[in-house]
């Protein structure tokens, strides 16, 4: 019985360690409008510097959600058969694979529910669960979330609650059970799932959709947003290493997509409000050839997370 | 020696517990700031003391509005949230706002943007403990479009 004690406490003692030693999420008026324009302003030297020098840097994606909603907001038809099959999820059994797919279901979960797909939103959801229970963060989506989804189909304000919810859980467990390069992948599979989606959705033309065409090229400021995410992980994780690649080939054909400042940033505050309007033009441009490869380098790289 | 084993277990589970409070502070005071936003389900979080500084880089659609939310645990005094642009204008600061943590951003331009946080100092004698705790930012988007 004391032997017993004795190894039960050593064991919680390392739980214990374990779980204390884990960092979470980062690497380390009067009614009168204001206007601030970059063009107005000196650089601030000390501000940049102070950059630098800071420890705690977040990196933040366009999340499956967000994703979904530009995509919808540009105007597209909804296309369940551009999704990854919702029997694809046997084939997920190591780690990598579970993490990456949860971020994929997620954005495809994104997809229906914005459309309001309702069955194919709860088999996305109960997929999306299935990848999270693997990985061992049963919590992150639980049985209660399904069941608030299935009540709440028609009222899309409550379903994208829970869809946002359920995808900060996922990301907040995996960072606090000291498992962040999963965290990592999870975010990855869902950027490049809703990369894949508006790709597809433009049919191979850069003119039937230029909203849309305009959003696949501002991915190019999130390229660098995954490249940095990635970067942090790269030299301890082989599976990460792997995906980083992938990631760099896609980089080297958004290279050749130029978007260019044409205006200074403004910024003009109404504090009644409590709102801020950030206004900047600039021009984008990507030929056809490179939006051909780009489209094709996507579903390279979505083919091989999905297989 | 069964007294220490329940002793140990008792201490592991205040640890255990405290160390979920960052995400417990999302669930339990920021989410209720969105309103008529959606919370994109993305999460910053982290733990923060007295004078730590901390950056999140975002790319801003446009078309979209976003809320951006700061929530931190009672203890700590104000944060400080400046927008900053690419070259380092800064475009907007909460100080000259009464350091308010609820503040939405109208985008007429896609553009990549910094938000930096800082975590002001109490007044008082220099030399006592700085406070600490968890400090979340997040966003929300305007989904009446």
């Amino acid at each position: 019985m004391k032997r017993l004690l004795q190894l039960c406490t050593i064991a919680l003692i390392l739980i214990a360690f374990v779980f204390t030693s884990c960092t979470m999420g980062g690497q380390k008026g009067t009614g009168s409008a204001e206007m601030v324009s970059d063009s107005d302003m000196v650089v601030d030297e000390k501000l940049m510097d102070d950059f630098t020098k800071s420890k705690l840097i977040f990196y933040s994606l366009p999340s499956p959600l967000e994703t979904a909603m530009l995509i919808k907001r540009a105007g597209v038809s909804y296309n369940e058969d551009i999704l990854n099959p919702v029997d694809n999820v046997s084939r997920y059994t190591t780690n990598k694979q579970m993490a990456i797919n949860l971020g994929i279901y997620s954005a495809d979960l994104s997809y229906t529910s914005l459309f309001d797909q309702t069955q194919s939103s709860i088999k996305y959801m109960s997929n999306a669960k299935k990848m999270a229970d693997g990985l061992g963060i049963m919590e992150a989506i639980n049985e209660d979330a399904i069941k608030r989804l299935e009540e709440n189909m028609n009222n899309r304000d409550v379903v994208m609650d829970i869809i946002s919810e359920s995808f900060m859980n996922s990301n907040e467990y995996l960072n606090e059970n000291d498992r962040p390069a999963l965290a990592v992948m999870v975010l990855v599979g869902g950027w490049v799932e809703g990369l894949y989606l508006a790709t597809t959705l433009t049919n191979g033309s850069m003119d039937s959709n230029q909203r849309l065409v305009e959003k696949i090229i501002y991915q190019k400021l999130s390229l660098y947003t995954v490249l940095n995410l990635l970067e942090s992980y790269r030299e301890e994780n082989p599976e990460i290493h792997d995906i980083y690649s992938k990631i760099n080939e896609l980089k080297v054909i958004f290279d050749q997509v130029k978007i260019v400042n044409t205006s200074n940033v403004e910024a003009e505050t109404d504090t009644e409000q409590r709102i801020t309007t950030i206004k900047a033009n600039s021009e984008t441009f990507m030929s056809k050839d490179v939006f051909d490869k780009l489209c094709q380098k996507v579903n390279e790289i979505r083919s091989g997370f999905i297989s | 020696m069964i007294f220490r084993y329940f002793l140990i277990i008792g201490l592991l589970t205040i640890g255990l517990n405290s160390f979920s409070q960052c995400t417990n502070l999302i669930t339990d005071d920021c989410l209720k700031q969105f309103g008529e936003f959606v919370y994109d389900g993305n999460s910053s979080v982290s733990e923060m003391k007295e004078g730590d500084t901390a950056e999140l880089f975002k790319t801003f659609f446009v078309g979209q509005t976003y809320r951006v939310v700061v929530c931190k645990s009672d203890n700590l005094p104000s944060v400080r949230i400046r927008v900053i642009s690419s070259n380092g204008s800064v475009l907007f600061d909460n100080k000259d706002k009464n350091f308010e943590h609820v503040w939405d951003f109208a985008v007429k331009g896609t553009q990549k943007l910094i938000i930096s946080i800082e975590v002001m100092k109490k007044d008082g004698d220099e030399k006592r403990e700085l406070e600490s705790g968890c400090v979340a930012i997040l966003f929300g988007i305007d989904k009446d479009k």
